[in-house]
């Protein structure tokens, strides 16, 4: 088992923009981290650095503190499983997950051992003697896995492993792999641009942005605490709301108004971050999950009123978006507090099977207790512990 | 291509992959051909007492009033002009006929194709007995029945009117097959939603092949067309079996002549100014073929 | 679905397909059916329909073939030839190709476009000086110089290049994080899935070699090591002119060839299609 450490990695082809800054990176021993972000951020590219695959253009790739920048891919010892998962097509089963066994020059008998033990522990036994071409998504995916499995690898690094597959087996193999890499106790760098697979699947979670890293934490501290409005409008499905808002006081305590309606903020809000009453009179920005946000009857005090522009049923629940007359900025730029949406549509989920019409007046309320603060820039406001 | 650092720098291995193709490539094409390139310019010959002299465009200047040459510059390009649209076109009927989904469509691709395999050397000395003189000839017999005996017997390939066609006609029979098996494949990459789509918009047939099969098509018959027109001005084989460049140099080509100049007289700068005539034929046509293959993409 | 053809449309182009495959089978006939009949019929019968009808089949010619000319000789002569071409052109072409389409080294890009020049020249633009150095260095009448010039090909290099550039590379890179050389990447994942473009330059360059004239003609001086092209144009001149024999030596040169092609026809098709595929 090994740690890896990414020191001021970077990564820039000649005359192109870097693709990759100054990226600080540890993955603990025996730690399953995951690395997600939009497609095109470079996570990736990283991969395939940390893999040999990929020249480094400045900083350092550490295994267990050795830079590793100078070393071919076949002297890193570490297991790759590729998007396509890149099993030999004129080999069986059996062949691919020998392969690389052979190529540590291991004798016959230990080749076998491993290769029934790997196959045992994949449940592959029945498929040894069958082609790629014969096995289902699923099989190839694990039989990508065994390959990565049987030869002892001091690291796991998998590239966008499940995205071949269904969405079903897409949930089926998930928790797989987390048992598999629990059982075996492996380090792995998992990298995914599904938020959903990072949540459910990482220790920790990286978020990656154009070639930058934005905030790398356990998924329960993402969600709670994203560190700017990126990470909040990625991490969560759907993501979190950003509206821009000016704050005030109104009988000594804080609020801010949207549309006609004065919302003021909790108590524990306001604990939460004690820079706040400071910035009275200032604009911010203010996240809100849709899980916030709740439906109730008209004539309400503090409730909003809003026109339903698309209602997703989902069965259990319902995704709703709504019109409002409010500001909501847009969570994937550089300048968020000054990039509003053209169309201010505020997305809420709501229990339950609902059939909302679009152009229908309905009225939501918003948990004041679970408002998130950012400033202009879309950094959370006061990092607190 | 410049390298940070020596983690993805094969170059030690790349060399020795393409160290003996790159050692045949320069001493095997680019040497001699080079070597060529500068001999047209002097007075060569293998084993000639003459000192080696630099004879400016003087070989140039003497093919270009041999009259030999020049009928073979004509033979050459006459040739191309009858057998690249004929056989371009009997290649895409051949083609199109095949692919219509018809039952028994590999048996007919099999036998066009079946003279493809045929060495020409071997086509033409079959082709000899097929020209026999007298009535009793193949070729004499069969333009006998389809003329109700109109046609006088002729002895084809010494008679200087029809050695020449007669020659085409059995690189007709030997290259069309290669060209149909190109453009069927040209015809089975055109998606098939293509023409549903012409079809449903309304265009018959015929319309459908001219404005859809057609343009689909381009770049292969290019391909086709060019390879053709190039094998016209390599037209040796048949000539040198069939008639020797006769009668009257009726049938002699450029590299019928290149190589009688170098091998029954020894004039090695002679040749060379021949090959390198050949040269630039290829070279012209080839220049060509890629401009109108770029026009093309330009347009899609 | 392809548009329903009509009736009689159908009828047509079967019509169209046997007037035509008639008129392309009708010399393979003759040359069948006469090589089987005594030599003074062969002319005389060839423009009536007995020229295509083998009554008192003999295989008489085929005997004469054999003792009036070395015909296995030549044989061996055309597959040692041939076959060394096409196995070494395979080895050498292909891992030159992979060498464009894969590796990191520098003067590739440079290198590669001289590889696509050279392209453009065809053997008849360099036979002269080849011929020269040829008859300078006494390698006339030799295996090595029927062979040796021939075995580096551009247009192989190029077709592979495309085959291989085609491939994914995660399955080299997979190799390699399993620990493989580059060597061993080739011969163990790429040689592997390359059947295709193997069999198609095998076939390409085979139909080019088994059929040259031009140059054995020009280096060949005597029989020891004149390949069938040139060996049955030579039993044309010999006298006395018997069309029976000729016929016979026909027949025997392209029958192992045909029933390889009847048997891989498929690959054939596929291989002469390749060709076209770029242009």
């Amino acid at each position: 088992m090994a740690s890896i450490r990414l020191d001021k990695v970077s990564k820039q082809y000649d005359g192109h923009d870097a693709i990759i800054e100054e990226m600080d990176l540890q993955i603990r021993d025996g730690e399953l981290l995951v690395l997600v972000g939009p497609s095109g951020c470079g996570k990736s590219t990283l991969l395939r650095m940390v893999a040999g695959l990929e020249e480094v253009s400045a900083g350092e790739i550490l295994i267990d503190d050795l830079v590793v920048n100078q070393l071919p891919p076949q002297k890193r010892n570490l297991a790759m499983v590729f998007q396509n998962y890149a099993l030999y097509p004129h080999m069986t089963v059996r062949e691919n997950l020998a392969f690389p066994l052979k190529m540590q020059r291991l004798l016959r008998d230990e080749v076998n051992r491993r290769v029934a033990q790997t196959a045992e522990l994949l449940s592959l036994g029945n498929l040894l003697d069958r082609r790629p071409k014969q096995l289902s998504g699923g099989q190839r995916q694990r039989v990508a896995m065994g390959r990565a499995m049987v030869r002892d690898a001091d690291a796991f690094l998998m590239d966008e492993p499940l995205s071949n597959l269904d969405a079903k087996l897409r949930v089926e193999i998930r928790s797989e792999i987390a048992a598999l890499q629990k059982r075996l106790g492996i380090t792995t760098l998992y990298v995914t641009h599904d938020q959903v697979e990072a949540m459910t699947l990482g220790h920790r979670v990286a978020v990656m942005r154009a070639g930058k890293l934005q905030q790398v934490a356990t998924p329960s501290r993402l969600y709670e605490h994203p560190i700017n409005v990126f990470v909040a409008g990625f991490i969560g499905n759907p993501g979190m709301n950003v509206l821009r808002v000016k704050l005030e006081t109104v009988d000594k305590t804080l609020a801010f108004r949207l549309g006609e309606h004065c919302f003021t903020l909790t108590q524990s809000v306001v604990e939460n971050y004690p820079d706040l009453p400071n910035r009275s009179g200032q604009m911010l920005l203010l996240g809100i999950r849709p899980a916030a946000i709740t439906l109730v009857e008209p004539g309400g005090n503090d409730s909003l009123e809003t026109i339903v522009s698309s209602a997703e049923p989902l069965g259990h629940e319902t995704i709703l978006h709504v019109d409002a007359d409010i500001d909501v900025v847009a969570t994937d730029t550089e300048d968020p507090g000054n990039t509003l949406l053209k169309r201010p549509v505020l997305t809420a989920i709501i229990p339950g099977h609902h059939h909302f019409k679009p152009g229908e007046t309905v009225h939501l309320q918003i948990d004041c207790d679970k408002l998130h603060c950012f400033d202009l820039q879309g950094t959370a406001l006061a990092p607190h512990d | 291509m410049r390298f940070a650092s020596r983690l993805n720098d094969q170059t030690p291995a790349a060399l020795l992959l393409i160290g003996p193709a790159l050692f045949g490539l320069l001493l095997f094409v680019l040497l001699p051909f080079l070597f060529a390139l500068l001999t047209a310019f002097t007075n060569l010959r293998l084993g000639s007492p003459l000192p080696l002299e630099f004879v400016e465009l003087k070989q140039f200047t003497r093919i270009f009033n041999d009259p030999a040459f020049l009928q073979a510059l004509a033979n050459n390009l006459l040739f191309a002009l009858v057998v690249v649209p004929l056989q371009t076109a009997l290649a895409l009927g051949l083609a199109l006929l095949l692919n219509q989904g018809l039952r028994g469509t590999t048996i007919y691709r099999t036998l066009f194709f079946m003279p493809v395999v045929f060495p020409m050397s071997l086509v033409a000395v079959v082709w000899i007995l097929i020209f026999a003189p007298g009535p009793s000839g193949m070729m004499n017999s069969l333009l006998d029945f389809l003329s109700f005996g109109q046609w006088q017997p002729r002895d084809f390939l010494r008679d200087p009117l029809l050695a020449l066609p007669a020659i085409m006609l059995l690189s007709i029979w030997q290259g069309a097959g290669f060209q149909m098996v190109i453009l069927l494949a040209g015809l089975q990459a055109i998606p098939q939603e293509l023409d549903e789509a012409a079809a449903l918009d309304g265009a018959g047939r015929w319309q459908r092949f001219l404005h859809v099969t057609l343009p689909q098509l381009r770049n292969p018959l290019i391909f086709v067309m060019l390879i053709t027109t190039i094998l016209a001005f390599r037209l040796f084989d048949q000539v040198q079996i069939m008639t020797r460049g006769g009668p009257d140099n009726a049938t002699t080509t450029v590299m019928y002549e290149m190589v009688e100049s170098v091998f029954t007289r020894q004039q090695v700068a002679r040749a060379s100014a021949m090959t390198a005539v050949f040269f630039l034929l290829v070279l012209g046509l080839t220049w060509l073929q890629r401009r109108l293959v770029r026009q093309t993409r330009e347009v899609e | 679905m392809r548009p329903q053809r009509s009736r009689p449309g159908m009828i047509l182009s079967y019509a169209l397909l046997s007037v035509l495959a008639l008129l392309c089978l009708a010399p393979v006939v003759m040359m069948l059916t006469g090589s089987l009949k005594p030599d003074e019929r062969v002319l005389t019968e060839a423009g009536t329909l007995a020229g295509f009808i083998p009554d008192q089949a003999s295989l008489q010619n085929y005997a004469d073939v054999f003792t009036r000319t070395d015909f296995l000789g030549f044989l061996i002569n055309s597959l040692f030839i041939t076959g060394t071409i096409v196995i070494c052109g395979l080895l050498v072409n292909a891992l030159a190709a992979y060498a464009f389409a894969r590796l990191h080294w520098h003067g590739r890009d440079l290198l590669f476009n001289l590889v696509l020049a050279l392209m453009i020249l065809p053997l008849e633009a360099i036979a002269v000086p080849l011929f020269y150095g040829v008859s300078l260095l006494g390698l006339r009448d030799t295996y090595l110089a029927q062979i040796l010039p021939f075995i580096a090909n551009a247009f192989s290099i190029y077709l592979f290049y495309s085959f291989f550039i085609g491939l994914p590379r995660e399955l080299e890179e997979a190799a390699r994080l399993d620990g493989a050389s580059t060597l061993r990447i080739f011969f163990s994942i790429i040689l592997p899935n390359s059947k295709p473009v193997f069999a198609s330059v095998a076939i390409l360059s085979f139909l080019m070699w088994w059929g040259a004239y031009l140059w054995p003609l020009m280096v060949t001086i005597g029989p020891e090591v004149r390949p069938l092209p040139v060996a049955i144009a030579a039993f044309y001149t010999l006298p006395p002119l018997q069309w029976g024999d000729i016929l016979a030596f026909g027949v025997m040169m392209v029958a192992p060839v045909l029933l390889i092609f009847i048997l891989f026809q498929r690959w054939f098709v596929r291989g002469v299609a390749a060709s076209g595929i770029k242009g």
